[in-house]
Parts: structure tokens; sequence; C-alpha cells
């Protein structure tokens, strides 16, 4: 590269992975700086909160990048090809847990069993948050990780197109489908709690 | 016929966040309602994105352990270290040819490869082995060359030994030798002059033999002093009879050089040899 070690977070993250490829174990390290707290945080988010599953799935990640590096096209945008390898491990993973839905679908139950016990912090924004969260687990992969992408990790429609291989008309799609049907639901939840809201006002 | 559209429905996401529904522009309205049913529907999402983009600004991002990337970082360094390895297996991958991907083909490389590399070393080995052999050689010649010239030297020396020979068969006043004279060393070294000395020993020969045949038998030629009284009786002088003794001194005496100079190797000859010569010039008179 021709550029001394203290300059690495100058580097882009395509100069970076070819660094890698070469063993060069300073630029790995500021490739981790950049992703590892994201990838750490999309696959906490993308398979049901777990911590364990995360940190697992964050290892075995960038393990790929050390002993596969040459996997990586250098004609393709690092980030996008990298949270791909992210997605396609999602994938797999939803493929393993076929029983997700059951015992998601006990989690709503369970959950919903707490909603009612605790009527008078509905309007919190809490309980909206948790809403949105429930909402979203129920949704399919597919919008899923097009929503996740686009509003937690930031990324813009084309990324998102690169890393799902997909087109961008259907990545907007995706993404417009995915708000309608949240906010039907959401507003469905919202009327449910405006009738509960009132109940509560009306006892003596 | 189909219109032109001007926005897309990422572009309802951007009015969303910007703009309430009273605030679009009519061709945006009209644009909204086509994917949206009632202006209460694109409250309700804006509400939403709005609420989303919050939660996901003020949503704590979770640090990862430290311990994964201590792990990734050994992992690195054990990579690199078998970078070799995976450097030498890749000898019998790395072309890409189609005859090449057949695996008998590799193998029999692999095999060609293998019996180049034992045929070169066992080549190596014998040059090697040759070229030790010529160092001894040489080394050896040199050390012959090295004996040729200390023979010569003692050959030069040895005339001069003669010399004290001869000196000592005249001179009568020789009584003992101290220790071992420094002449039969050279002679035990060099190996004696063969030719005079046995020009020497044949002349002492010759001499004894003459002489011992006209004188009477003694009880101890080795000591002409304990001639018994007969002897004394003897037609022959005491003089005669003395000279007779010393050249059976000096006969012995040759015969000991001579025993010496027939050693190939003087170099090898132990004390013991020279005991003769020794106790020769030890007791000569």
């Amino acid at each position: 590269m021709g550029l001394g070690s203290g300059t690495y977070h100058q580097w882009n993250d395509e100069s970076l992975m070819h660094a890698v490829t070469q063993r060069d174990s300073k630029a790995f390290e500021e490739l981790y700086r950049r992703y590892g707290k994201l990838m750490y945080n999309y696959f906490y988010r993308m398979l049901w909160k777990d911590r364990e599953r995360a940190r697992d799935f964050t290892q075995e990640l960038f393990t790929k990048l050390i002993h596969k590096p040459d996997s990586f096209d250098a004609s393709r945008n690092f980030k996008t090809w990298f949270y791909s390898i992210a997605h396609n491990m999602c994938k797999n993973e939803y493929a393993k847990q076929e029983v997700r839905a059951d015992a998601h679908a006990e989690i709503k139950h369970s959950g919903r069993g707490v909603e009612k016990e605790k009527a008078d912090t509905l309007l919190d924004k809490e309980k909206f948050r948790e809403e949105l969260e429930e909402a979203l687990a129920g949704l399919d992969e597919v919008k899923r990780t097009t929503f996740e992408l686009r509003f937690y990790q930031e990324m813009s429609i084309q990324e998102i197109s690169e890393a799902m291989e997909c087109s961008e008309g259907t990545v907007k799609s995706r993404l417009f489908y995915t708000l309608k049907q949240l906010s039907e639901r959401l507003r469905a939840f919202e009327h449910i709690l405006g009738i509960l809201v009132s109940f509560i006002l009306l006892l003596p | 016929m189909k219109r032109n559209e001007k926005y897309d429905p990422e572009d309802i996401e951007s009015l969303m966040l910007h703009k309430q529904f009273n605030e679009l522009y009519p061709e945006e309205k009209e644009f909204v309602l086509r994917h949206l049913d009632d202006e209460q529907a694109y409250e309700n999402m804006r509400k939403l994105l709005l609420e989303i983009r919050e939660i996901a600004a003020s949503d704590d991002m979770l640090t990862p352990d430290p311990s994964i990337r201590e792990y990734l970082l050994s992992e690195l360094s054990r990579e690199k270290k078998g970078r070799f390895s995976v450097w030498l297996n890749s000898l019998f991958t790395a072309p890409d040819i189609p005859w090449f991907r057949q695996t008998g083909t590799r193998l029999a490389f692999g095999m060609v490869i293998l019996l180049v590399g034992v045929a070169g070393m066992l080549q190596w080995s014998v040059q090697k082995n040759e070229i030790t052999g010529r160092r001894t050689f040489s080394e050896n010649r040199t050390e012959k060359e090295e004996e040729i010239q200390k023979t010569e030297k003692a050959t030069e020396n040895n005339v001069s030994a003669t010399e004290t020979i001869s000196k000592v068969e005249v001179d009568n006043s020789f009584t003992a030798i101290p220790e071992e004279p420094p002449v039969i060393r050279e002679i035990q070294q060099a190996g004696a002059e063969r030719p005079v000395v046995e020009s020497k020993m044949a002349e002492a020969e010759s001499a004894a033999y003459d002489n011992l045949a006209a004188v009477p038998a003694t009880d101890d030629t080795d000591h002409p002093e304990n001639v018994s009284p007969a002897a004394g009786n003897a037609p022959t002088s005491t003089d005669k009879a003395t000279s007779v003794a010393e050249k059976a001194t000096v006969l012995r005496e040759v015969t000991a050089i001579e025993s010496i100079s027939r050693k190939d190797t003087p170099v090898s000859a132990s004390l013991g040899d020279y005991s003769d010569l020794i106790g020769v010039l030890f007791t000569a008179r």
C-alpha cells in the first residue's frame, strides 16, 4: 500500500480488505473497529436479541474474513458484500430454527399477558417500542432484513439491493409495504390503546 | 396508457419525513393517494416512520465482548504461521490447466518432483564424497612430501652421523654416553643411509671374522678385560686382542644400526627397538 500503519483509519474499506488478504493484522483491526459493533448489533437484532448467538455469529463472520479473504470480490463494495454474508448467515440460521415461529408465538402470547397486567403504562413510548419490535418479529425474513438494514443500519437503497442481491425497485417496494403493514398493525394497536385508556379514565 | 411516475415509493418515505399531508403539493398528494388509502394512512405511516427513526437513533448499541477481538487476532496470527504450509500445498494445486485437474496427473507430477529431488540429493551426496576424498588425498600427499623433505634432511644429517660413528670407532677414549645421543635419534627418524651402513657393516664383519679366527676363544667377548688368563698366554699379543674386542663392539653397533635402518617408518619405532643399540653404546669398551 505504501502507507504507514498510522494511516489505516484513512483507508477505505476495500483497501483495508486488500491488506487483510496479505495478512495485515493492523488492517484487520481497523476493519473490526469499523464493523465489529455494527455486525454484533445486526446479529443481535436479527437473531431474536440473543447476545450469545450474536457473539458467536460476529466471531464467525470475521473468522471468514481471516480464513477466506480471497472470496472478497475487489470490484464490489466491501460493506454490502459483508452484509450479504451476514444476511446469508441469518437466513441459514432461520432455516435451522424451524420451530422459531412456534416459539415466537408462545413468547408473543406471554407478552400479551404482561401487557394486560400493566395497562396503566400502555401509553408509554417504551410500550410502543415493544409493540414495534413485536410487529417486526412477525414479519417475514426478507421484509424484516430490508427494514433492519434501512432503518437500523442506515444503509441506502442501493447498498441494500447489493447486500440482498436484488434490484433497487424490489427494495423500495419491500420497504413501502413493510411500513404500510406495520403502520396498520400499530394503528390497530393504538386503537385498542385508545379504548383501554378511555376505559381506565372512566373507572371510578 | 401507463403514466411515467415522477416519484417512487422511497420518495413517499422522503415526503413523510419532511411534510405533513396538508403540506404536500397537489401532484405529490396525487402520487401518495395512488399508493395509500387516505390522508389518515399517510399520517399514520408518517408517525410510524418518525418513531422508528427516533427509536433507532436513541437505541444504545451494544458493545461486543472484547474476547471476540482477542480470539480473532490470535486466529489471524495462527493463519499467518500456517501460510507456509498452505503455499507448499499449493505447489501441487496451483496450475489451473485442464489436463492438470485430474488427480492421477497431479499424483504423477508429485512423484516426478519427488524423484528428481531424491536424484538431486544422491548426486549431491556423491559429489560431496568425491570432494572430501580429493581433499584427504591432497592432505596425505602434503604429509608425504613433508616426510620426504624430512628424510632428505635426515639423510644429510646421516652423513655427519656416519662420520660420528666412525669417529666413535677410532676414538678409544670413549667411555659412555650419558643419554641417547642426537645422532641415534636422527637415525631413528630418518633411517640410516643404507649403502653407507651396509658397506661399514660388511667391512667391519670381514675384519672381525678375520681377527676372530686368529684369536682363541674367551669367556666374555663383550668385555675384553675379563679375558681368561689362558688367553693372555696365547701366541697373539694383548694389543691385537684389544683391537679384536673393539672391532666386535663396532660389529654389534653396526648390527644395531642396521636393525633400526630396516624400519620402514622410523617415526613409528618405539624406544624398545633401540634398546640393543643403547645397551651397546652404554657398555662400549
